[in-house]
């Protein structure tokens, strides 16, 4: 009799086997879920502890001036002819530092007090005031544009420093600025000391980072590219204050009614020099010519109240200009 | 329905007596003295057996109805939902695309400054209103997709609310406003594209697993099983009788034979039909990631020119994706009309980049935003629109053909069922005549 049943249970073990085998098709209606990619990490501020800034005396001297010769004069084989040459000066600059070097949105020309020594040494070189082109770079890139050769000059509010004088050259000192602190309207913060606990933002590989940093360590360091990155965070919420130059500073704040720069006096001095390959020591001597005549004839001065008169006041004297390095 | 011999079972209804009715009939000249086992008990066996065949024809023809039935509406169900995911793989490409042409709007307009061109911002206004309306209809067509569309919709807002910023600020000539442009672009393609980039992808794998006629095969196999049991059967019955052919027999297997035959052909004819809106998909996919990655470029153009000297990892950007364009362009048919397009398009890029290297920034940001004759935003149009209209075109074809199928296969499940019932039915029929023959 069992023989008899066999053929049914065949049937029936068949049956279940096809069923089997047709249920993985299911999986065409169970869709899996599409998975949702983490969003990518921000990059976290490099607050890590640097070395303090190397300690010198000469960080403002330069080289001395050489004759300024007319641009139709220039001695053959130097770096300014070779500018000559190719017919436009690069320069490196920041094209989001309101007043020192920006763009104006409404004439696409990117202005500044910077942007004007680049221009007064075009003129110098060229004969042509217009005869430069501007390479935007953050802060961190105006050592790597110079090294590479990708520009001749940096005018981008640059502090001469040991540091710096180790792997380029600087022309003299153009302009004193020092760093202070940028607060939100009604923060009773007045000084460096006051924002212990308090985020702060500065520009990665700057020297206001570094200060921040070596200053304040109590305070959460932030980084940015630039500074005006660190206005969109402040503007955002994401940070309590800027610190940087009181010339950045008074850039920020005249783009925003509700941040301020406390009165206080600057926590340190800021020498400001333009940039040049450190093997380029013609180039500089040229430029701190160049320089000089500005200092002599008003030009300097005429400059600074373009750009600076408002924020920061009346016009101070030139920085004075210290030579003696040795090539 | 065991009974150690039928002799002894009178209890059964109807049938018990009918051996004992044509046992002479068949088993006429047996000498007493050798028996075969199979005439030794003649009259019980043979309506047992027939029995027993009918119930193997009966079951046959049932499950190849319920199994042939469900392997159809598998397949309808499969090539229903590949039609769905095609669409969604075009949906969710064009959303993809169209951030990137709100970005390479927005950021061309940025080149020109504060004061906008009214076109620019059209543009722009018309990508992301496209993009508000297919978020949430992709998520209702593809449930498994929502929660990263969800995701994709917060970084669109972060997006829309950061160039908002920019305009305003812009608009005041503060440069600030180019600090939240940057952030708007960079954050766009740093979280809003990953997420887009995997929604791709999974659509694609969708798409591509589901076009496939694999489980309609199952049909023309079940039918050829059955009709074998059905001629076996036939065999069996034509040995114990007279007769060669059983009628009822005959029209169950010629059913079952008609069966697997026509639903061969139509599964041949479905497979070639399938394979063309598969090919038809390979296109849509390759030409979808050509527009998305030409739009890739169109924005990285410009946002070298804002970078100003220090733009080389956009330039290069630009050059990936200007492969990815040709690249996935060569696996389209009648390609050319798209490659022309995009090399006029790619000399006039080569063009703003010799300018703008060559120190000339000023003409090469004019050649970038203008829209007259041989500028940039004039090439990269035709090539855009030949390749969106191509992809909703053809996407829509493969879909259509997808969708054409559907009543024929819901009319073939129908089919197989009444087929295989029939079969089953017929079959029953033909050994109950014999059956009745022993009663």
């Amino acid at each position: 009799m069992s023989a008899r049943r066999g053929a049914p249970r065949g049937l029936l073990a068949t049956a279940v086997l096809t069923l089997c085998t047709l249920l993985p098709a299911c999986a065409v209606f169970g869709t899996d879920q599409t998975t949702v990619p983490a969003p990518a990490a921000s990059p976290t501020p490099t607050a890590a502890a640097q070395a303090a800034p190397a300690r010198c005396a000469d960080a403002t001297t330069s080289y001395a001036p050489s004759d300024l010769t007319s641009s139709a004069d220039l001695p053959p084989g130097s770096t300014m002819a070779k500018i000559k040459k190719r017919g436009r000066l690069l320069a490196g600059v920041s094209a989001d530092s309101y007043l020192l070097g920006a763009r104006d949105p409404l004439s696409g020309k990117i202005q500044g007090f910077d942007i004007d020594f680049v221009r007064a040494m075009a003129k110098a070189i060229l004969g042509d005031e217009n005869r430069y082109q501007l390479v935007v770079i953050t802060a961190a890139q105006r050592i790597p544009a110079l090294q590479s050769g990708q520009v001749d000059l940096v005018a981008r509010a640059m502090t001469m420093s040991c540091d710096r004088w180790k792997q380029i050259a600087f022309s003299s000192e153009y302009y004193r600025a020092g760093q202070k602190i940028m607060v939100r309207q009604g923060s009773r913060a007045r000084t460096l000391a006051d924002l212990a606990g308090q985020r702060v933002c500065a520009p990665l590989g700057t020297s206001s980072m570094d200060n921040l940093v070596r200053l304040q360590p109590r305070a959460v360091a932030v980084g940015s590219d630039s500074h005006t990155g660190c206005l969109v965070l402040f503007q955002q919420g994401k940070v309590d204050a800027i610190t940087g130059d009181d010339t950045v500073l008074a850039g920020l704040a005249a783009q925003d009614p509700y941040a301020v720069v406390p009165k206080q006096e600057p926590f340190t001095a800021e020498p400001y020099g333009l940039g040049v390959n450190a093997k380029n020591v013609d180039l500089v001597r040229f430029v701190n010519a160049r320089l000089a005549q500005m200092r002599a004839d008003g030009e300097w001065t005429t400059i600074y109240d373009r750009w600076f008169v408002g924020p920061l006041g009346p016009a101070p004297a030139p920085p004075r200009a210290v030579y003696g390095r040795s090539a | 329905m065991s009974q150690p011999s039928s002799a002894t079972a009178p209890v059964r209804r109807g049938s018990a007596p009918a051996p004992v009715a044509t046992a002479p009939a068949r088993v006429a000249p047996v000498d007493l003295g050798a028996t075969p086992a199979e005439v030794a008990s003649p009259a019980g066996s043979t309506p047992a057996r027939l029995r027993r065949l009918r119930l193997i024809v009966v079951a046959s023809g049932v499950v190849l109805a319920i199994l042939g039935t469900a392997a159809m509406a598998l397949l309808t169900l499969t090539l229903r939902q590949a039609g769905n995911d095609v669409e969604q793989l075009v949906r969710v490409q064009t959303i993809e695309t169209d951030l990137l042409v709100a970005d390479a709007n927005a950021t061309n307009t940025f080149l020109v400054g504060g004061l906008e061109s009214p076109q620019r911002r059209a543009a722009y206004d018309a990508a992301l209103a496209e993009v508000a309306a297919l978020v949430p209809q992709a998520a209702r067509a593809q449930p498994a997709d929502a929660a990263a569309l969800a995701a994709l919709n917060a970084h669109v807002l972060d997006y829309t609310g950061l160039v908002e910023a920019a305009r305003a600020n812009n608009r005041q000539g503060l440069p600030v406003g180019a600090q939240y442009l940057r952030q708007a672009s960079n954050g766009l393609r740093a979280d809003a594209l990953p997420v887009a980039d995997t929604l791709v992808r999974a659509d694609t794998e969708r798409a591509t697993s589901a076009l496939s006629t694999g489980w309609g095969w199952v049909l023309p196999l079940l039918g050829l099983g059955a009709t074998a049991v059905f001629v076996v059967v036939q065999v069996r019955v034509a040995r114990q009788f007279k007769r060669r052919v059983n009628a009822g027999l005959l029209v169950g297997s010629l059913v079952l034979v008609g069966l697997s035959l026509a639903s061969l052909v139509a599964l041949v004819a479905l497979a070639v039909s399938v394979s063309a809106a598969r090919s038809d998909f390979d296109d849509v996919n390759d030409a979808g990631t050509a527009r998305v990655q030409a739009n890739l470029a169109k924005s990285s153009e410009s946002l070298t020119l804002i970078a100003r000297g220090s733009g080389q990892p956009y330039e290069d950007s630009w050059r990936a994706s200007g492969a990815q364009v040709t690249d996935r362009l060569s696996g389209i048919r009648d390609a050319s009309v798209f490659t022309g397009e995009w090399d006029t398009y790619a000399a006039v890029h080569a063009k703003i980049r010799s300018l703008d290297d060559g120190g000339s920034w000023d003409d090469a940001v004019g050649l970038a935003v203008g829209s007259g004759q041989g500028s940039s935003n004039a090439a990269f149009a035709p090539f855009d629109q030949a390749v969106a209209s191509f992809v909703s075109g053809t996407g829509a074809g493969a879909v259509a053909s997808l969708r054409g199928h559907q009543a024929g296969l819901v009319l073939g499940c129908l089919l197989t069922f009444l087929a295989g019932l029939g079969a089953a039915w017929s079959g029953s029929r033909g050994i109950a005549a014999r059956l009745r023959e022993y009663r």
